[in-house]
């Protein structure tokens, strides 16, 4: 089989507020990621600021707190094609 | 780019979130630098049966019926939920009493961090270690084409998730649902699909010509038209339960894959579901 180990941008960087504060972050849309937290209800948005090739970027938090989950909202970020959507699960292990 | 998200797969995603703490839904469409695979709808990959999407014949014929639909979705999670799932879909992929997942095509994901990409659909059953590391904070679950529209295969993913056992299914199956298997059993292409399910199916016998006739005359009218027509549900159902009027004799002894044959060629002819 071929096809599964193709090409494809990766956006890296260290997360600056938030849950992800100093965390190692890869988001595959160029905007950023939201990290859910469902159980607090939670959502920190993350917006990519990209530095000199070969650098790590950064992912800034918008709001130290996060805001309130809308799960509406957050389906249509999944299936959209600038935020990345991850569990905060997957960050914080 | 045209790619949409099968409502049953979101639907599922829903579901898995309830089920599992820490799941979220990451997605179906593809990012714009990911230009292949079951993320794309067969028209955003170009028709290029050279991708590995569209290369085997069941993806090939399910393609034609969902020509915009992503066939892919993920579900990022903790590590340990990941380690939890993807070790009770490989347990259920490496148990040849346990079909649920035949209706699927691939499973990637992660256990203790250890990527598998492990590949269900029959003919080309086995494990593999070539998917990258995004898989470990995320299962990709990659659907076989023919069956984006088969709550079946939605349940069945849902229940090896979940942790059910082989038998378990939470919801019921509706005569679309029946349909569209039904339509693979036409084809000699998904040894894995339906019929298991099918030959269960218990109606008065007398009902079947009638009613299939009734269905295929509708429809056949419609196409013969020469105008773009739509399926409604009420045929769509029609046309399901017709199908499966059968008593307990196994389909194949009937004239089913006439009938789907007549089916399948209304819809190349321009019949589409609604």
């Amino acid at each position: 089989m071929s096809g599964v180990r193709r090409g494809r941008t990766l956006y890296t960087g260290v997360g600056v507020g938030g849950p992800a504060d100093g965390i190692e972050l890869v988001s595959r849309f160029p905007k950023g990621l939201l990290v859910v937290d469902r159980p607090a209800g939670l959502v920190h948005i993350y917006d990519f600021e990209a530095v000199m090739s070969g650098e790590l970027g950064r992912f800034v938090v918008r709001e130290e707190a996060g805001r309130g989950e809308d799960v509406e909202r957050r389906f249509s970020a999944a299936l959209g094609s600038e935020y990345d959507v991850i569990s905060v699960g997957a960050v914080i292990s | 780019m045209v790619t949409y998200a099968p409502p049953r797969m979101l639907d599922l995603a829903h579901r898995l979130e309830s089920a599992i703490a820490s799941a979220v839904f990451s997605g179906i469409v593809p990012d714009g630098s990911h230009t292949w695979g079951f993320h794309c709808s067969p028209e955003d990959l170009g028709w290029d049966r050279g991708d590995y999407s569209l290369a085997n014949d069941d993806n090939w014929f399910g393609a034609q019926l969902f020509p915009q639909w992503g066939a892919a979705f993920d579900m990022s999670m903790s590590p340990s939920d990941m380690t939890l799932v993807h070790g009770r879909i490989r347990a259920s992929w490496a148990d040849p009493n346990d079909d649920r997942l035949s209706l699927w095509y691939e499973h990637i994901g992660a256990i203790n961090g250890n990527v598998s990409r492990l590949v269900s659909y029959e003919p080309e059953w086995g494990e593999y270690f070539d998917a990258d590391g995004t898989h470990t904070w995320h299962e990709h679950t990659s659907a076989r084409r023919s069956q984006l529209n088969n709550q079946i295969a939605m349940d069945s993913l849902y229940g090896v998730w979940t942790g059910q056992e082989i038998g378990e299914r939470e919801s019921a199956v509706s005569a679309t649902d029946e349909l569209i298997m039904a339509w693979n059993l036409g084809t000699d292409k998904t040894p894995n699909s339906g019929p298991c399910y099918l030959t269960t199916r218990q109606i008065r016998a007398e009902d079947f010509q009638r009613r299939t006739s009734e269905a295929l005359q509708r429809l056949e009218a419609a196409v013969a038209s020469g105008r773009q027509v739509a399926l409604t549900d009420e045929q769509v159902n029609k046309l399901a339960a017709a199908l499966v009027a059968i008593p307990s004799v196994p389909l194949g002894e009937r004239d089913i894959p006439a009938v789907v044959a007549g089916v399948k060629q209304a819809l190349r002819e321009g019949a589409v579901i609604k």
